[in-house]
């Protein structure tokens, strides 16, 4: 995108609400001011991040005293995940372990104008239409900036060999289907993990069926509160290893991560919750090492296996029919699918015990017969 | 009565434009034709100028050459 394009204002904005707001009411500057450089001082580029209360929240009251504590807002996780990894024994360390944090992984926070008016920060920004207020934005220019990675590429199929999410391809969905503005705008104080957030996309809020007292489909009647959705329904999902952060000679961050495998995994579930009661679910490796902030400081994740390095993962690549619920036996005894202790590197094992799957936990294959009654 | 028509006019008319010019007034707080914002903002071609001639003295952001994988 061209500099130009991406401050361009198209003339309908001013006939729109927000168009009625004076420029310098949200911006600062100097509205009068016919030299640019002069005008400029003082610009406010986004005026609703860290705090939409003095613009969004003019109107929107409701909306920002929750968005300002939502995920987007605060990637609260990160900051819990990384502290408890940190080297909290030495303050001066664990100081510059935030610092990296603050540098590298809050880099990709959003704000309201950071989705309903430009792209993300993280994408060096640029009106999305023309400063056009967008109530619904468009997933390509805004949740792909920073979900590209991973995410945007299993749900419209661009991980060769892997099809598009069924909601994508078939019923032309968009992220903000599911992961609706209620979500988005959600309070997130507290919230240990974004799986922990109440507001977020359940498969059942459409798939009623599936959580009823008797299921139709009878597959479903066996694995109900066993297995999460996905680990009959999900296909591959992109893990990532060995990321390590720093800044170049010029100033720049650079981001080097390792190996990118395609895999599917199923583990054991750690968190069991009334919502989330389920004996296996689908993981995901992240790219986070104990290494992740050496370029900064040695030893800086000193805890770094207090916590999994494989994790709870809900890939967005969703199938009716996928290569291990073809039939029973394509799960059932196929030691290939679960996590097992040579899947995981030495030195991960001790933050992973309860996640591995112990051969004694991998379900055990059924009759010919029985396995064709439950492919149904 | 006629000695009243002129002065009242007159204060009319002081009033009326006191509302329309002061940027304070609700009227005139709305973009008009005069910020500079809007018209330089919605000028494509005025704005690819003065683009240029900040490209001039600021680079384009880059990206580290030293970024690589994915993730």
């Amino acid at each position: 995108m061209e500099l130009y394009e991406k401050i361009y204002v198209n003339p309908s904005f001013l006939k729109t609400d927000h168009g009625e707001i004076a420029c310098v009411t949200c911006h600062k500057g100097d509205s009068k001011d016919p030299d640019w450089q002069t005008a400029h001082k003082g610009i406010v580029r986004d005026p609703t991040f860290p705090d939409a209360g003095d613009t969004c929240g003019e109107c929107h009251e409701d909306i920002v005293k929750t968005a300002k504590n939502s995920l987007h807002y605060t990637l609260a996780p990160f900051k819990k995940i990384i502290e408890t990894r940190a080297n909290k024994q030495d303050k001066s360390v664990f100081e510059k372990v935030c610092l990296a944090k603050d540098k590298h992984c809050n880099a990709c926070h959003s704000s309201c104008g950071q989705c309903h008016v430009s792209r993300p920060d993280y994408a060096k920004g640029g009106f999305l239409a023309g400063h056009l207020f967008q109530k619904k934005p468009c997933m390509d220019t805004t949740c792909s900036i920073c979900h590209g990675g991973r995410v945007y590429g299993e749900f419209t199929g661009l991980n060769d060999e892997y099809p598009a999410d069924v909601h994508y391809e078939k019923e032309e969905m968009t992220c903000m289907d599911c992961h609706t503005a209620k979500e988005m705008h959600a309070d997130a104080i507290g919230v240990v993990t974004r799986f922990d957030l109440p507001e977020r996309p359940r498969c059942e809020n459409c798939h009623k069926d599936v959580v009823s007292r008797e299921p139709k489909t009878k597959s479903h009647r066996i694995h109900k509160d066993k297995l999460a959705c996905q680990v009959c329904h999900a296909q591959a999902n992109k893990n990532c290893f060995r990321c390590h952060v720093g800044t170049d000679k010029r100033g720049f961050t650079f981001y080097k991560s390792g190996e990118t495998k395609m895999l599917f995994k199923i583990g054991l579930n750690i968190n069991k919750t009334n919502e989330r009661p389920y004996d296996y679910v689908v993981l995901r490796h992240p790219p986070a090492d104990p290494g992740l902030f050496d370029f900064y400081v040695k030893n800086g994740l000193a805890d770094f296996d207090k916590l999994p390095t494989w994790k709870l993962d809900t890939p967005h690549s969703i199938q009716r029919i996928t290569p291990q619920n073809k039939t029973c036996n394509n799960c059932h005894g196929n030691e290939s699918l679960f996590l097992r202790k040579q899947d995981v590197t030495k030195w991960e094992q001790k933050a992973n015990a309860g996640i591995i799957v112990p051969d004694n936990k991998i379900p055990k294959p059924v009759k010919e017969k029985a396995a064709k009654q439950g492919s149904g | 009565m006629k000695k009243f028509v002129l002065p009242a006019t007159i204060l009319t008319l002081i009033f009326l434009s006191f509302i329309t010019l002061n940027p304070e007034t609700s009227m005139a707080k709305g973009i008009d034709s005069s910020s500079q914002c809007v018209n330089c903002h919605t000028n494509v071609s005025k704005l690819i100028r003065l683009t240029w001639e900040i490209e001039k003295t600021r680079p384009k952001p880059g990206k580290s050459a030293e970024t690589s994988g994915e993730g």
